[in-house]
């Protein structure tokens, strides 16, 4: 189980990147400019259940978004669950 | 656990020292140890001793700082990134014929092997960049 951290758009490169690496059972976590992904429920990383994909809160209410996230109820967490997840997973990669 | 950073953004023009060092402080706070950060390629900026943002903003030089001096985490610049950039302690200055310096304790210039060494003996390693 890999945690990968994405830190550009869900258009960019690195995030068409990063979902050709997701393996069943990994965690996506979602920081800086990535959570944009909140803005687009249809994303094929939302619409998907093999691997989880969380948003991170800070970064989330920093942008004004933490609202759109709850109406499309998307799962956050907060920098204190970011560092939870580095815990659980020996592995984490940084996608930018 | 212990816990190693890779800073890889520029200050105030990337959001990765930003959320770096906010991890930074969760890590501490769960109770883990953050045996290093590693400033690396536009990082290297976090370093400068001649940062001047508006008194109402963070400076993010002397929250590094601070962090050193109330945890002891050792702060590595990547020399080479570092001298690229016009980031240069007193001896590079002296030793290339500039004028003056802008990196000084606690942050270090080391290369690249203390970023392996500390990749080596950290439990968790995590990399900032944007």
């Amino acid at each position: 189980m890999t945690l990968h951290i994405l830190t550009t758009a869900p258009t960019s490169d690195a995030a068409r990147q990063v979902e050709q690496a997701l393996n069943a059972g990994d965690t996506l976590l979602l920081i800086e400019a990535a959570v944009n992904a909140a803005l687009n429920p249809q994303w094929s990383c939302w619409t998907q259940s093999t691997y989880t994909v969380l948003l991170l809160e800070d970064d989330l209410v920093a942008r004004g978004l933490g609202d759109i996230a709850k109406t499309h109820q998307l799962a956050t967490v907060n920098m204190d669950g970011f560092v939870a997840l580095t815990e659980q997973h020996e592995q984490s990669v940084t996608w930018y | 656990m212990d816990y190693g950073l890779l800073v890889m953004g520029a200050p105030y023009s990337d959001p990765a020292p930003h959320s770096a060092l906010r991890f930074a402080e969760a890590v501490l706070a769960r109770g883990h140890r953050l045996a290093g950060v590693f400033f690396y390629h536009d990082g290297v900026h976090n370093a400068s001793s001649l940062m001047t943002p508006p008194q109402d903003e963070l400076n993010l030089r002397e929250a590094w700082k601070a962090l050193h001096e109330r945890h002891d985490v050792p702060l590595d610049v990547c020399i080479a990134a570092a001298l690229r950039r016009g980031i240069v302690n007193e001896a590079e200055a002296a030793r290339h014929g500039h004028s003056a310096y802008n990196l000084e304790a606690p942050f270090e210039l080391t290369g690249l092997g203390q970023l392996l060494t500390l990749q080596q003996r950290c439990d968790r390693f995590i990399t900032f960049a944007s």
